[in-house]
């Protein structure tokens, strides 16, 4: 057994959770601007809602937080052979391919229980969650926009996810945004989970 | 205010090439991966979680 598992409640953050816990302290300023003020505000808007493991000895105390939203991979290729057959004339969305994706909209761990992995456990619940039969929507990949330092990025590796664009600059010209970039997007195709 | 969430852009050229390939190769070729959670332990978890 993990420690959220064994030792956590999970829930859905709300106002009172907020006003009745501990300050939330990642150690990133953006993470815990995030999580203080605008989670509630996406949810409110629904999009995205955000979750909470409490520490059950002590439900004051959040041990990580992270904000999911449904989204997509839309892929712009056609197989080769396939290509020569479409006519050129053929609208640009038809070829597109959509994978159903869920997106980490944020995801940190307090400070108090960094490096035990408490992420790790807490990417396998993630994984778990979203292949499951009683899940009400098909999810074939999880994704994430990480942000682009070396631990994060090694965290999200270590966890089996990869680049979804090969180098910076193509994210950057698909994304629409300069260099230097502060945040990569990344994923991990779930079906190996569901296969298991 | 902190960073907006972003939506997921589109992928083009090589880089979707090579997304479409690697799918499709997992789909053919089906590989398992063992998570560091059972199923057992999951449910658990989720009987005591409060979601509403």
């Amino acid at each position: 057994m993990g420690f959220l598992t064994e030792r956590c409640t999970l829930r859905v953050l709300t106002r009172d959770i907020l006003a009745s816990c501990k300050p939330f302290v990642c150690g990133n300023a953006d993470l815990d601007d995030y999580f203080s003020n605008d989670a509630l505000l996406y949810q409110e808007q629904l999009l995205g809602k955000t979750y909470c493991y409490l520490l059950d000895e002590d439900p004051s105390v959040i041990v990580c937080a992270f904000t999911l939203s449904n989204d997509s991979v839309r892929v712009d290729h056609l197989p080769g052979s396939r290509k020569r057959k479409v006519n050129s004339s053929i609208p640009y969305p038809k070829h597109l391919r959509r994978y159903p994706a869920v997106l980490i909209g944020r995801l940190g761990v307090s400070v108090d229980f960094a490096a035990k992995g408490v992420g790790s456990e807490l990417m396998d619940i993630l994984k778990m969650w979203l292949i499951l039969p009683d899940n009400k929507a098909a999810c074939r990949f999880l994704a994430v926009d990480s942000y682009n330092t070396v631990q994060t990025v090694h965290y999200y590796r270590k966890n089996g996810f990869e680049f979804l664009f090969s180098t910076e600059e193509q994210e950057a010209q698909n994304s629409g945004i300069e260099l230097p970039l502060r945040t990569r997007y990344m994923y991990y195709d779930l079906i190996g989970v569901a296969n298991s | 205010m902190a960073m907006e969430i972003r939506p997921i852009p589109v992928v083009t050229g090589d880089d979707a090439r090579k997304f479409v390939e690697k799918a499709e190769r997992a789909e053919k070729k089906p590989h398992t991966v063992k998570l560091g959670i059972t199923r057992a332990e999951f449910d658990k978890m989720m009987s005591k979680a409060k979601l509403c």
